[in-house]
C-alpha cells in the first residue's frame, strides 16, 4: 500500500471511534429467526448485502459524495447527503448510518481536519450518513476513490462478520474464512460503484430490511440494529 | 380471478403503436365535501368516482387490460388544501412480457396543506419477461396526511409461473415540506425467482408490499400498527421515524398477502376497503 493511503486503514479500522461494533444491520434478528444457521448461510446473507443490498448503495453514495467534493459541487453534495439518509428502510438502519457518519465527521474534524469535512459538517449540522462522511473526508484528503471504496466495503463486511462472531453464529476461524471469501465480491462492488451514478442505486435485500424492522421489538438484544 | 392471455403479436409493435397515456386528477374542497374538480384522461386510462358515503373515492381504470413493453403511463394527482380523497384501481395491473422495451409508469402525488390522500391501488403482477420501471414522486405539506399501499406479485402464482427473466425497478421519492424524507429504490433483474429464493432477499417470497403513512400522527400510530401485524400470515414488520410510519410485507402466496393487506388497512384506516378490492 502506498504510504499516502494509510489514513484509510486508520479511519476504517474497528478502532476508529464511530461505534461500528454496536450495529448488526439486522443480523441479530436474522440469527434469532433461524436464517443464519451455519457459516454458509452467513456468507450467503452477507454476499447479498454486498451485491444487492446496503453495501452496494453505500458504495454508490460514497463515490457520488467524493466526486461532488472534488468538483466543488455543493448542490450535488447536499443532494447526495439528503438522499443517503432518506434511503434508510427503518428507524434502526437510519440510526446505524447517521450515528456512525456523524461520529466519523466529528473524529475526522478533530484529529484529521480538512476544509472539505469542515464545510460539510457546517452545511449538514453534523447529521451525515456514514458512506457520505467517508467520501467527503477521503476527497478532502486527496485519497484515491477506488481504494477508499475498497476499504469501506471491507470494513462493512468485517464489522458484520465480527457481529456474527459475537452473536455466536460462527467462530473466529469461520468468520475470517468468510471475510476472505467475500473479498472478490467486495472489490467488484467497489469497482462498480466507482463507475456508477445515483441512477444506479437500488437493491432487493427485502428480508434483510425486514430483519431490521423486526429487530426493533426483539426481546433481548446485544446490538442497536 | 380470471386471467386472460395478452394478445402477444407475432412481431414486436413499433413503439409509437404502444399505449401512452395517463390520468390527471385535481381534488378540491367544496361546500359539499371534496370533489374532483378537474380530470384529464388519455390513452385508454380512465378514472371513475362511484357514489360513496365514505367521501371521494376514485377508481383508476386501464381499458387496455394490462401493460406491455413500450407502454407509458403517467398519473398525476393533486389534492388541494383541506381536501381528501381515496384512490384505487379497478383491477390488479398486469405487466405482460416485453420484447425489449420497459413499461414506464410515473406517478406524481401532490398533497397541499391539511389534505389527505389514501393511495391504495391493487397489486401489480409481473409476468415472466416483464420489464417494468416505475417512479413514484410525492410532494406533500407537513400538515397533509398520506396513506399509501403498494404491492407487487412476481409471476402469475396461481399458474405456478416464476420469473426466470424479468426487470423491476421502482424508485420512490417522498418529499415533505420540500425535504426528502424517504427514498426507496428497488432493483430486481434477471432470474428474479432465483433471487427471491435467497434468504436475505425473499426466502421464496412471491409477493411483497409496503404500507407507508406520512402524517403528523405517523409515529404515534406505530404501536397500534404493530399490534395489527401480529396476526398476519405474511412476514412483516413496522418502524417509525421522522414523521414516517412504514410496514413491509412478504409472502410466498399472493392471495394470502392481499388478505393481510386488506385486513391491516381496514383496521388502520377505520374504513372498509374500496369496493374494487372486495372481490
Amino acid at each position: 500500500m502506498h504510504p499516502a493511503h494509510l489514513p484509510l486503514m486508520v479511519w476504517l479500522s474497528p478502532a476508529f471511534p464511530v461505534g461500528a461494533f454496536a450495529y448488526s444491520h439486522g443480523l441479530e434478528w436474522a440469527f434469532e429467526a433461524g436464517d443464519l444457521g451455519d457459516a454458509a448461510a452467513l456468507e450467503g446473507w452477507l454476499s447479498d448485502l454486498v451485491a444487492h443490498g446496503a453495501l452496494r448503495n453505500d458504495a454508490i453514495l460514497l463515490a457520488a459524495a467524493y466526486r461532488a467534493v472534488v468538483a466543488g459541487d455543493e448542490g450535488t453534495l447536499a443532494e447526495v447527503a439528503e438522499l443517503s439518509l432518506a434511503l434508510s428502510p427503518s428507524a434502526e438502519r437510519r440510526l446505524e448510518t447517521v450515528t456512525q457518519g456523524s461520529a466519523f465527521l466529528l473524529a475526522i474534524g478533530k484529529s484529521w481536519p480538512c476544509a472539505a469535512v469542515e464545510a460539510f459538517a457546517r452545511a449538514t449540522g453534523g447529521d451525515a450518513a456514514y458512506p457520505v462522511a467517508v467520501g467527503v473526508a477521503a476527497a478532502g484528503h486527496g485519497l484515491p476513490l477506488t481504494q477508499t471504496l475498497q476499504a469501506y466495503a471491507l470494513a462493512f463486511a468485517a464489522n458484520l462478520v465480527s457481529a456474527a462472531v459475537r452473536l455466536g453464529v460462527v467462530g473466529q476461524t469461520d468468520g475470517q474464512r468468510i471475510t476472505a471469501a467475500l473479498l472478490p465480491a467486495l472489490v467488484a462492488a467497489a469497482g462498480e460503484a466507482g463507475a456508477a451514478t445515483l441512477d444506479d442505486l437500488g437493491g432487493s435485500t427485502f428480508r434483510s430490511d425486514l430483519a431490521s424492522l423486526r429487530h426493533e421489538t426483539q426481546y433481548t438484544r446485544l446490538f442497536r440494529s | 380471478m380470471l386471467m386472460t392471455s395478452p394478445a402477444v403479436p407475432g412481431l414486436p409493435l413499433p413503439a409509437f403503436v404502444r399505449a401512452q397515456g395517463g390520468v390527471r386528477i385535481e381534488v378540491e374542497r367544496s361546500l359539499r365535501g371534496s370533489a374532483a374538480m378537474r380530470v384529464a384522461e388519455s390513452g385508454g386510462y380512465r378514472v371513475r368516482f362511484p357514489r360513496s358515503v365514505l367521501g371521494l373515492e376514485g377508481v383508476l381504470i386501464n381499458t387496455g387490460g394490462g401493460m406491455t413493453g413500450g407502454d407509458r403511463l403517467g398519473i398525476d394527482v393533486r389534492v388541494g388544501e383541506g381536501a381528501g380523497a381515496t384512490l384505487t384501481t379497478q383491477a390488479a395491473e398486469k405487466i405482460y412480457r416485453s420484447r425489449g422495451a420497459d413499461v414506464e409508469v410515473a406517478i406524481r402525488l401532490d398533497l397541499e396543506a391539511g389534505s389527505r390522500l389514501d393511495w391504495l391501488p391493487q397489486e401489480q403482477i409481473l409476468f415472466d419477461r416483464a420489464r417494468f420501471a416505475r417512479t413514484l414522486d410525492v410532494a406533500m405539506s407537513p400538515s397533509a396526511s398520506l396513506t399509501l399501499m403498494e404491492s407487487t406479485v412476481f409471476g402469475r402464482t396461481a399458474m405456478g409461473e416464476t420469473l426466470v427473466d424479468a426487470a423491476f425497478r421502482d424508485r420512490w421519492r417522498i418529499r415533505r415540506g420540500g425535504r426528502l424524507v424517504l427514498a426507496e429504490d428497488v432493483r430486481l433483474e434477471g432470474d428474479v425467482a432465483a433471487a427471491l429464493a435467497r434468504p436475505a432477499i425473499g426466502a421464496g417470497a412471491r409477493a411483497m408490499a409496503v404500507l407507508l403513512h406520512v402524517a403528523p400522527d405517523a409515529e404515534a400510530r406505530l404501536d397500534a400498527l404493530r399490534e395489527r401485524l401480529e396476526g398476519a400470515a405474511s412476514e412483516c414488520g413496522a418502524s417509525a421515524w421522522n414523521g414516517l410510519l412504514v410496514a413491509r410485507f412478504l409472502h410466498h402466496d399472493a392471495a394470502a398477502l392481499r388478505a393481510d393487506l386488506a385486513r391491516v388497512l381496514q383496521s388502520f384506516r377505520g374504513a372498509p376497503m374500496p369496493r374494487s378490492w372486495q372481490t
